[in-house]
């Protein structure tokens, strides 16, 4: 009988992405259910979670993904396996982009190599810089589409992304955020940076003086999630001033056993292999996916936008 | 009498003469207060102007640079060409100021300000955060520093991120001009160049 209904729900799910994204749907803002439903084989065998609807905003998210390692390539391997079904149309990166030394030939092994089944199609990377990073070639460096700025936004559909440099946050760029949340019309703002705001990881921790410095412009004006690295985990942290936020910082790089256990910090966290996600965007809800390098679904679910009516 | 009413007629000068100036560094105190630079409301006057005169001297440095032929760094996929770039940029800045030492724009009168400066952050409300930050930014110990030489973060080594409550407190720098921390020392850098164009030791405390 169970194995009955677990095929019945799976042909659905491969038919109808709305059941299956209502089979993991988890609200954070609610109190973060966990994500308890058996993972669904979909189409090309994957476990995909996303609804994919008509529309919607779909990105992939990476983080310190820079090592020019088979680790990295892992997970790019992932990523082209997903983007044959999702077609997300970019990239968003939460910086050390490239790890070591930045020739040319860095480029090539550390971003041009893994990534260039996405490049071929596309898929467009909007890099944000770390501390590994060399933000004035990287800035300048055209497939990372910084256009030569070390922090910018840019538009898809219904939101804005605010990329910030947490390794220089000067006045200047404090006046440059304030200015563009306060004049931004969009529906979803999101922010994302290299330096932890909110972090269970216990190499670094978090940038308590970038908190203090951000914390009171997002919520000031609406900051709907924010996305960073640095600490090389996956962390999907509870919401803080009911903004959502994710640490996506293990895309090449690896810290096993890092995240404090228990710590009343994470809704989920992951520190035994590298990964990355997919985001959704439709209307009010952020659906999203957390992949490992071995393919395995490592979180998922869907967060409603703050302020919009419940359905 | 007469002296005495001299000596009332001094002091009473001297009152009149200091209730302006009073009020015109209690009001520069004020602003930074508001704006959050504590550090910088703890100035005298004459250190105001002493950072007035650096932030003319660095003013001096990027009109200089600006008169250059070296093109600045612009978007391409060519990461060669902007290595390429970037090292004639340095070249020529080099060729422009041969002469350059250590202390040219830290020069030794503002110095101790910048280290006041530094000090009084370091030690303020916001001190503990942000020598929090300074410790997590993975920070770069002692480096061979060199004024017109290259910032020392080639192969690899990672730019310490520098606390925004510190750069609060410090003069503002034009667009292709940052402060970097390098173990004690703070270092004005050269973003299009990657260049030391010079540095003060023994900022922080």
């Amino acid at each position: 009988m169970r194995v009955a209904k677990y095929v019945l729900m799976t042909m659905l799910a491969v038919v109808c992405p709305a059941v299956r994204a209502g089979q993991t749907a988890v609200d954070s803002a609610a109190g973060a259910r966990a994500a308890t439903a058996p993972p669904a084989p979909s189409a090309n065998g994957l476990d995909l979670k996303l609804p994919l609807k008509n529309g919607s905003v779909r990105w992939a998210v990476i983080g310190d993904n820079g090592t020019g390692d088979r680790a990295e390539d892992a997970v790019a391997n992932q990523m082209q396996r997903y983007w044959q079904v999702v077609k997300f149309d970019f990239v968003t990166m939460d910086g050390d982009n490239i790890y070591g030394g930045h020739s040319p030939k860095d480029f090539e092994r550390k971003f041009e190599d893994p990534y260039k089944p996405l490049l071929d199609e596309k898929v467009k990377f909007y890099a944000s810089v770390g501390n590994h990073d060399d933000p004035d070639i990287e800035r300048n460096y055209k497939l990372y589409n910084m256009g030569g700025n070390r922090y910018y936004t840019f538009n898809k559909g219904d939101v804005q992304f605010f990329v910030l440099d947490s390794n220089y946050m000067d006045p200047q760029q404090l006046s440059w955020v304030e200015d563009k949340l306060r004049g931004s019309t969009a529906k979803w703002k999101i922010a994302y940076f290299h330096h932890p705001l909110f972090t269970a990881a216990r190499y670094h921790g978090p940038d308590l003086d970038l908190r203090a410095k951000l914390m009171p412009l997002f919520t000031k004006y609406g900051m709907n999630a924010v996305w960073y690295g640095h600490e090389h985990v996956y962390e999907r942290i509870k919401p803080q001033s009911g903004i959502y936020f994710f640490l996506e910082g293990n895309s090449g790089e690896l810290r096993f056993h890092n995240l404090r256990k228990p710590n009343d910090l994470d809704v989920v966290g992951f520190d035994t292999d590298r990964a990355f996600m997919l985001v959704e965007v439709a209307g009010d809800d952020l659906y999203f996916q957390t992949i490992s390098a071995a393919g395995e679904t490592v979180d998922s679910g869907v967060l409603h936008r703050q302020g919009a009516a419940t359905q | 009498m007469n002296v005495l009413k001299r000596i009332g007629i001094f002091w009473f000068g001297l009152w009149l003469v200091s209730v302006p100036l009073d009020t015109a560094m209690a009001q520069n105190a004020k602003k930074d207060v508001a704006a959050g630079k504590m550090a910088m409301a703890q100035l005298t006057d004459t250190e105001r102007a002493q950072l007035k005169a650096f932030s003319d001297r660095v003013k001096e440095y990027q009109a200089m640079e600006k008169k250059l032929p070296a093109d600045k760094l612009s978007p391409t996929a060519n990461v060669q060409q902007l290595d390429q770039q970037r090292q004639t940029l340095r070249e020529a800045l080099q060729q422009a100021r041969p002469n350059a030492k250590q202390g040219d724009i830290f020069t030794p009168d503002v110095a101790p300000v910048f280290r006041k400066l530094f000090r009084s952050t370091l030690t303020g409300p916001a001190g503990k955060k942000i020598r929090a930050s300074l410790n997590h930014a993975e920070p770069i110990g002692p480096r061979d520093l060199k004024v017109n030489g290259v910032y020392p973060n080639l192969a690899g080594q990672p730019l310490q991120s520098v606390p925004p409550t510190l750069l609060m407190n410090l003069p503002v720098l034009p667009k292709g001009l940052e402060y970097r921390l390098v173990d004690h020392a703070v270092v004005l850098r050269d973003t299009d160049a990657n260049m030391v164009v010079d540095f003060l030791t023994d900022a922080l405390p």
